[in-house]
């Protein structure tokens, strides 16, 4: 990459709410490539929409700078932005139609009619709702207002997209139908995406890089499968898929081995850890496989304390004689092994091992 | 089976008592006023229009009912220039001293008219503003901010809020986001706003009575007037046509929420 300056820059932005002690948004910074659809990702009140909010105009940052091709975009009103946006709640005009509702960005923009009347149709077009132009939000489907406010937040050719949990009022089918909508017209278009939301599988299938937020920071900002093979926290290790955190001290630093309650753990390759460093060895739960027999290292005896049956898959739960929970899954064939109350045997594989360090 | 019949039928009976109850004064009132005669009288001995001839061709009844359009219509203007934006601040901004200004505000509420008439009668002298229909409409227009502010502000709080971000993003600064989302969907409150409004002030008479004189005369000042002097059985008429154009409105207004109502239920069987 020998891109001179990024794109979007979020440069140590913090916010403060008036008469607030603590800060909403602390020290948030991040750059966003062009062409880039990142999301911001973490539970309710952790700054990731303040942080949306800020980048829209909507909120200003108490501290920091937030730029847009080099240049700080903190003074520019909301409405000079050219940001498109797509809310949860819609936020169609009702007094409009689909038609008028996509047309009102062109409209404002003082384009000609023949061509707001062209692109309007190609945007309607575009997310299916070409039939339904001359309909008012009130006579639409939640999915289909949602289209609407999409094709309205596109058709101006915004810089960036902005979209605050877009799909959190719809049903659970419809929702992965149109995250894959989504994904396709961001790559089709070439859009720059910033997407606000709470569900980590929506983030991790859409997203080319995620953003976890938590308490008003950044916790990490990787690619989906970075966050999820290598959280640099244990927040990011629990919040983003099932995990086991097994707390433990770094032994031999070059045989790279963690001493843990469960005995010697091994890890992967890729971790720089000192000797007698506290560490937590993460192994996610689908890594950890039954073993006919204990093996020396990388396994552990677990007394089952919990089945969860899926059908294809069984979720386990089993405690060690120490008293650590390990959760892993089984097939479905080997559910009966796996009943509450057995002892199993359970085996992993060193590189399956992330260490990550843990707070005194 | 019974039972259900009774608690169908009673309260019908009940509305259908109370709406006569209340009626029925009034309808005395529609009778007299076709009443032969120049004096108030029950039952009238004939039946004539000649109480409404005269009402629609003298000054003297012309006048005032001009005067009360005028004084109504100027309030109403000014009570919602002070409410909208006021109802807007109290909506969108928390400011140092919101409750104070918003009791100063709801203040005229709490003072009974007779005061307040004492009170204007002395002031509005000293003002030269005594026996002018400015006087008149400053008083009304005070009397109906904090009814109309109440209004407006019940008119906000269900505003969808997020509409004004949606259209900034479109690119509409405040102006005219104002214009395109928030006036054309605030529209029929802010009418039914100014129709209290304007109810306000034609209603009015004790504040009238004390500080309208002959010059600005408002209609109901010159009722009582007639009544008390007269006993004119054109005050009979103007009470009847009040009363109409009341129903008619509440009729309107009724009818055309049941046709409102009718339409989106096509609506969503086109949907289907």
């Amino acid at each position: 990459m020998t891109q001179a300056q990024p794109f979007l820059r979020l440069d140590a932005v913090s916010k403060r709410y008036g008469g607030r002690a603590e800060l909403a948004v602390e020290g948030v910074s991040a750059d966003i490539r062009e062409g880039e659809f990142v999301s911001l990702l973490g539970p309710s009140g952790s700054g990731k929409t303040t942080t949306l909010m800020m980048i829209a105009g909507f909120e200003l940052p108490s501290e920091g700078r937030i730029m847009l091709s080099g240049s700080d975009i903190v003074g520019i009103p909301a409405h000079r932005r050219n940001f498109g946006m797509v809310f949860q709640n819609y936020a169609l005009f009702p007094h409009m139609t689909a038609f008028e509702n996509v047309a009102y960005p062109l409209r404002l923009r003082k384009q000609p009619s023949s061509r707001i009347d062209e692109k309007v149709k190609r945007y309607l077009d575009m997310v299916g709702l070409a039939r339904f132009a001359s309909r008012r939000p009130a006579e639409l489907s939640g999915g289909q207002q949602q289209r609407v406010a999409l094709a309205r937040a596109l058709v101006f050719e915004p810089t960036v997209v902005l979209m605050d949990e877009p799909l959190g009022a719809l049903d659970k089918n419809l929702r992965e139908q149109m995250q894959i909508e989504i994904k396709e017209l961001q790559k089709k278009l070439g859009i720059t995406l910033i997407y606000v939301t709470h569900d980590q599988s929506e983030a991790m299938t859409m997203s080319d890089r995620i953003a976890v937020f938590n308490n008003g920071r950044i916790e990490q900002i990787a690619a989906p499968l970075e966050i999820y093979r290598r959280p640099e926290t244990r927040f990011v290790g629990e919040f983003v898929g099932e995990s086991n955190m097994i707390e433990g001290r770094v032994g031999d630093a070059t045989e790279r081995r963690v001493e843990t309650e469960i005995g010697e753990i091994e890890y992967g390759p890729d971790s720089a850890f000192g000797a007698g460093m506290p560490v937590f060895a993460m192994i996610r739960p689908e890594l950890i496989t039954l073993a006919e027999k204990l093996p020396p290292r990388n396994g552990t005896q677990l007394t089952v304390t919990r089945t969860i049956h899926f059908g294809d898959r069984v979720s386990v739960e089993g405690t060690t004689v120490g008293g650590t929970m390990l959760r892993f899954r089984a097939s479905g064939r080997e559910a009966a092994v796996c009943a509450t109350g057995r002892q199993v045997n359970v085996a992993w594989r060193s590189d399956d091992v992330h260490i990550l360090a843990r707070g005194q | 089976m019974t039972s259900r019949l009774q608690s169908s039928l009673i309260p019908k009976f009940l509305a259908l008592s109370i709406g006569g109850f209340l009626l029925l004064p009034m309808l005395l009132v529609v009778v007299m006023s076709f009443g032969e005669g120049t004096s108030l009288r029950f039952p009238p001995r004939a039946f004539t229009i000649d109480s409404y001839i005269v009402y629609f061709t003298s000054a003297g009844w012309m006048v005032p009912t001009l005067n009360s359009f005028i004084i109504a219509g100027a309030s109403a203007a000014i009570t919602l220039l002070v409410t909208t934006p006021a109802a807007f601040a109290f909506a969108l901004f928390d400011f140092p001293g919101k409750r104070l200004v918003r009791l100063l505000i709801m203040m005229p509420l709490m003072v009974p008219f007779i005061v307040m008439a004492l009170a204007y009668f002395f002031f509005f002298g000293q003002l030269r503003l005594l026996n002018t229909m400015v006087g008149v409409v400053i008083a009304h227009a005070c009397l109906a901010v904090p009814i109309v502010f109440l209004i407006q502000s019940a008119n906000l709080k269900s505003f969808d809020w997020t509409l004004v971000r949606a259209s900034q993003a479109c690119g509409a600064g405040h102006f005219r986001t104002f214009r395109y989302i928030c006036l054309p969907l605030l529209r029929p409150s802010f009418l039914v706003a100014g129709l209290f409004a304007f109810i306000t002030s034609f209603d009015e008479t004790v504040i009238a009575l004390f500080i309208s004189g002959r010059a600005a005369s408002t209609l109901p000042r010159r009722m009582f007037e007639s009544v008390r002097q007269e006993s004119d059985p054109v005050v009979a008429v103007v009470s009847t046509l009040l009363f109409a154009v009341v129903a008619a409105v509440a009729i309107v207004i009724a009818w055309r929420r049941e046709a409102g109502r009718s339409r989106s239920a096509t609506r969503d069987l086109e949907r289907e």
